[in-house]
């Protein structure tokens, strides 16, 4: 175990790896998400850069996605996404996800 | 007020279910509740700090600090889960040979302590830091809104230390011949879960490109998202979507776990009636 755990920690000390490409970037105004429907091109992976601009922490939150990450007034986030199936996701921020609701479309 | 609740709750809950079996497993011994809250207060104060430095971790390592913390504690909680199992089967295996050994079992058990202190300390930061930065933006801020929020955030705590209580104390029934293989077999997987999510972290981050791919959907089935989800998850990293690496680091954990284990067999075998 401790072999196994060293070596993920080496990884986790190695930093991230190259960008695969041009995050994604998506901003949460008041209860709006710019823009409210975010289209993205089918790949194996893509990265979302998502910027909070509002003066109380958010959390952007896709389910069918699994991205859940919190982010901190007028903060941003990157979000690395594993594996998405082509389809329209429903995304809130959660702590306001009765009216704050946007969607990413991967075609 | 209801959205603040629910993830606070399933925070606590995630935190509190796997003090529980830690408390379980491993109360009994001399000074453990000591140890035990000691940690949950060190994982409080230290999540206050990560809130606060919140957008500042955040930003670390191409915006992906948060990942990184939390595949860094938990390997961190793992290693010590790992190096506390390893202690008491050389432990078990002393006092076979020896009664007397019972003795020093107390005095030297502080040292393994430690070990449980920094594994509930590190479980309370991972879930606490969450908690923090939601209930100290609420705070922070003002109006109805904010107060809601803030109220929520104390629901959600209230609610998910009870039911972190009670099924400690669920845990805590099962007959006392039981209890220790239970409460051994509950910590192997709950490392092993914690090495799911770490390398399941440590992909999010884009850390580790390798074996990345998804090895089945269980989304349709058992969704994480869901309360037997949630309770899985807390229990063995369970992850409806798992990817290759996510498994590996499982299954790997889980094999060493037990192999550890079996080095306190001895102890079994020659010492059936006390318990």
């Amino acid at each position: 175990m401790k072999a196994v755990a060293t070596a993920l920690f080496a990884l986790t000390l190695a930093g991230p790896a190259l960008a695969e490409d041009a995050p994604v970037e998506w901003t949460l105004r008041g209860a709006n998400f710019d823009p409210p429907v975010l289209t993205i091109e089918a790949k194996s992976t893509f990265t979302l850069k998502f910027t909070n601009t509002n003066a109380v922490a958010a959390e952007l939150e896709c389910k069918g996605l699994k991205i859940e990450k919190p982010v901190v007034a007028g903060g941003s986030i990157m979000v690395r996404v594993l594996n998405p199936k082509p389809g329209s996701y429903d995304c809130v921020d959660e702590p306001h996800e009765d009216v704050a609701k946007g969607q990413i479309v991967i075609k | 007020m209801f959205g603040t609740a629910v993830i606070v709750f399933r925070e606590v809950f995630e935190a509190g279910l796997a003090i529980g079996i830690v408390a379980a497993a491993l109360g009994h011994a001399p000074k453990a509740l000591r140890y035990i809250w000691g940690g949950v207060l060190a994982g409080v104060l230290a999540s206050m700090v990560v809130a606060v430095f919140a957008g500042g971790i955040a930003n670390l390592f191409g915006g992906f600090g948060q990942e990184l913390l939390n595949a860094t504690i938990l390997i961190l909680a793992v290693l010590m889960l790992g190096w506390h199992t390893l202690w008491m089967a050389r432990q078990g295996r002393q006092m076979a040979q020896d009664l007397k050994a019972l003795g020093q079992q107390a005095a030297s058990g502080s040292k393994s302590m430690m070990a449980v202190a920094v594994v509930v300390a590190t479980t309370v930061l991972r879930e606490g830091s969450e908690v923090v930065l939601f209930l100290y933006g609420a705070a922070a801020s003002s109006g109805a809104t904010a107060l809601q929020s803030l109220a929520g955030g104390l629901i959600g705590i209230a609610l998910g230390a009870l039911v972190s209580y009670v099924t400690y104390k669920g845990i805590v029934r099962i007959p006392m011949r039981w209890v220790f293989s239970v409460t051994t077999g509950l910590i192997a997987l709950l490392a092993s879960g914690m090495a799911a999510q770490a390398a399941h972290f440590l992909q999010a981050a884009g850390t580790a490109t390798f074996m990345e791919n998804e090895m089945w959907d269980w989304s349709s089935i058992l969704p994480d998202s869901s309360l037997p989800g949630i309770f899985l998850k807390a229990l063995m990293g369970y992850s409806d979507r798992p990817t290759q690496l996510m498994l590996v680091a499982f299954a790997a954990t889980l094999a060493t776990f037990i192999v550890a284990n079996r080095l306190a067999k001895p102890k079994a075998l020659t010492k059936p009636a006390a318990a």
